[in-house]
Formats: C-alpha cells, sequence, structure tokens
C-alpha cells in the first residue's frame, strides 16, 4: 500500500508540475509579447531607437529564462525563436517598417507557439 | 558527446530504478499491459538518446507517469477481482475432458494450429489426453493431464520419499555467503571444518558449496586447485 500511495503523490507531484510549467510559460510570453507589441508600436510610429530597446528587453527576459526553457521546451522551438529575436532585430537595423513589422509578427507566433505547445488544449493534445 | 554520455547514464538509472521497482515478473510472464508499457518506456528512454535537441524531461515525465500509473493498477488490481478481470481478461478453458471447447478457442483467436503446437512442445500427442488446457491471462498454455496419462509419481506407488530440502548456497566463487551460512543453520567455525575435511584451507579456494537440510554438502574446488 506504501509504494502505491508513493505512486499516487508522484503522479500528484506530476500534476502540479505540468500546472507548474504553464503557469510559467504563460508568464514567460505574456511579459514578452508585452514588450514585442509595444515595440511593434513604436515602429508603427517611426521610433527605431525604442522599439530596439523593447525587443532587447524581451530578448534579455527570453535568454535569462533558458535555464527554464531548454530543460522543458524541444530545442528546435528555442532556436526557431531566437532566429525570429534576431530576424526582427536585423530590421531594425535597417529601419524598414513593413519588413519589421512583419519580423515582429513571425516572432509573436513563434511565441504564441511555444505557449499553446504547453497549453493542455485539444489542438496540441491530439 | 558528453551530454549523450550523460543523458545515457542518467536514462539508465531512471530505467534501472523504474524496472526493480516494477517487480521482478520476467518478459514471459507478463500480462499483455504491462508488456505494453514496459515497451513504450523503452522507446522513450531512447528518445532524448537519440535526439540531444529533445529535452530529457520529455522521456523522464512520461517514464514517471506510466510507473506511477503501473504501480496504481497493479495495486487497484491486487485488491479487486473486477478490475483484475477487465484490465487483463480471465483464464479460459480451451479443452475440458479430452473435448476442444471451439467457441473459446475462437474468442481468444488461438487457432488449432497455435494449440496443437502448444500442446506438442509440452510433449502431448494426444488431446484425449488432456482433461483440462487453460489458457492464462499472460498467454501461457497451462495443461492438466487426466489421471490416466499422469507420470507416475512416488506418492501414486505408495512409496514414501524423504524430503531433502533446498540446497543453500554458502560459497559462490571464494566468497562466502554469510546470511545464507546462518539461515543454513551454521556457523564460520563449521565451515572451516568442512573445508578442512576435504582438504582445503579457506573459502578462497572452493568454486561452490551448497548445503541441505540434512547436512548433505555439494563442494565443487576452483579449477587449478590441488
Amino acid at each position: 500500500m506504501k509504494r502505491e500511495l508513493a505512486a499516487l503523490a508522484l503522479l500528484l507531484l506530476l500534476v502540479v508540475g505540468a500546472w507548474w510549467n504553464v503557469q510559467t510559460v504563460d508568464q514567460l510570453t505574456d511579459s514578452i509579447r508585452r514588450d514585442l507589441l509595444q515595440s511593434q508600436q513604436a515602429v508603427a510610429q517611426g521610433d527605431y531607437p525604442t522599439a530596439e530597446r523593447l525587443l532587447q528587453q524581451g530578448l534579455a527576459r527570453f535568454v535569462k529564462a533558458a535555464p527554464y526553457t531548454q530543460v522543458f521546451i524541444r530545442h528546435d522551438e528555442i532556436d526557431s525563436c531566437m532566429d525570429a529575436f534576431y530576424d526582427y532585430a536585423a530590421t531594425l537595423c535597417e529601419e524598414e517598417s513593413p519588413e519589421a513589422l512583419a519580423a515582429c509578427e513571425k516572432l509573436l507566433y513563434h511565441l504564441q507557439g511555444i505557449d499553446s505547445m504547453e497549453h493542455p488544449l485539444p489542438g496540441s493534445i491530439f | 558527446m558528453a551530454i549523450v554520455l550523460i543523458r545515457t547514464l542518467l536514462i539508465y538509472a531512471l530505467l534501472l530504478v523504474t524496472m526493480r521497482l516494477l517487480g521482478k515478473r520476467q518478459l514471459g510472464e507478463m500480462e499483455l499491459s504491462e508488456f505494453v508499457v514496459a515497451a513504450v518506456i523503452a522507446d522513450l528512454a531512447a528518445l532524448p538518446l537519440q535526439d540531444i535537441g529533445i529535452p530529457m524531461m520529455n522521456a523522464v515525465v512520461p517514464i514517471v507517469t506510466l510507473f506511477c500509473c503501473e504501480i496504481l493498477i497493479a495495486g487497484i488490481s491486487m485488491k479487486s477481482l473486477r478490475l483484475r478481470t477487465l484490465l487483463f481478461g480471465r483464464p479460459s478453458i480451451l479443452i475440458s475432458q479430452g473435448k476442444i471447447l471451439q467457441s473459446e478457442l475462437r474468442r481468444n483467436r488461438f487457432t488449432l494450429d497455435e494449440l496443437l503446437q502448444e500442446l506438442r512442445s509440452q510433449g502431448i500427442d494426444d488431446i484425449r489426453k488432456v482433461k483440462t488446457a487453460i489458457l492464462e491471462t499472460d498467454g501461457r498454455l497451462n495443461v492438466l493431464l487426466s489421471a490416466s496419462a499422469e507420470p507416475v509419481s512416488p506418492e501414486l506407488l505408495g512409496i514414501d520419499v524423504p524430503e531433502k530440502g533446498y540446497p543453500i548456497v554458502v560459497i559462490n566463487d571464494g566468497r562466502t555467503l554469510s546470511a545464507n551460512l546462518r539461515h543454513s543453520g551454521h556457523d564460520a567455525r563449521w565451515l572451516e571444518k568442512q573445508l578442512k575435511s576435504h582438504g582445503l584451507q579457506s573459502a578462497e579456494q572452493v568454486f561452490l558449496m551448497t548445503v541441505n537440510a540434512f547436512d548433505e554438502i555439494y563442494l565443487a574446488k576452483k579449477e587449478g586447485q590441488p
């Protein structure tokens, strides 16, 4: 009976861990998404230095979370997201508004992918 | 390279613990669901070893989850006959009093060829000799022969044969197994005396030594010993 109780406790721990993981990835992607949306607004207003500062802020959050993301998220997804960050940064350096907005959309899409992948939704389960 | 090495060692340790805790049953004695879980665990364990881009958590979490489910299901099914029947099925009688129960054979998708093969593998050439053949839930076919076809035993002949008891290994490849020695009811002094009576100085010269309940000793010296 002890073994069964230990297994049940471990299973419950995994459920709690899964819930924590969803919350953590939510917080991470939400905070970066906020930075990027503000950065996108700055691009629309032609304020490229602010856009770049906000992008770097988002990138710093993503890099800081590496100990978490590398343990729980597929490395391919992390690499794709990093590529999207640098693509956006490159377009900001060139100060090209349409390309920068498109690159930002691509980055937001990658972030949404990471977020939805961890959410227990029918789409991600099946 | 180092990552693969470390991951392999970690997964190996996890598998060792998991399999050890899952129990002592051998592969051939597993229920179908247990076999499937073992196969899935093996496959999951291989994933992060083949591709270092996959986080180890993607293997660890499902392995631990399956392990927990297996422990829980095993524990509950020990207590609930209904659940046990639901999960593992129940044994089926395929032959009764020398007669093949064809409907049971069909229900278990067991072909006549498979049945005959199983009987032949157990040295049975005549179905009429079979009192009952039971297909167990782990897929094994257990056969009980009719009384007239059963092998002759001392009991049938009315001969009283004394029990010999199980031989306990007390020296294994030069090492004295102290717990076994105590279990056999002897001590180190007795062992020393026995070794001397066989012309030996120490346990290191012995490859195998067993003793049964009647103090009958089997002793094999190590090769190259006088």
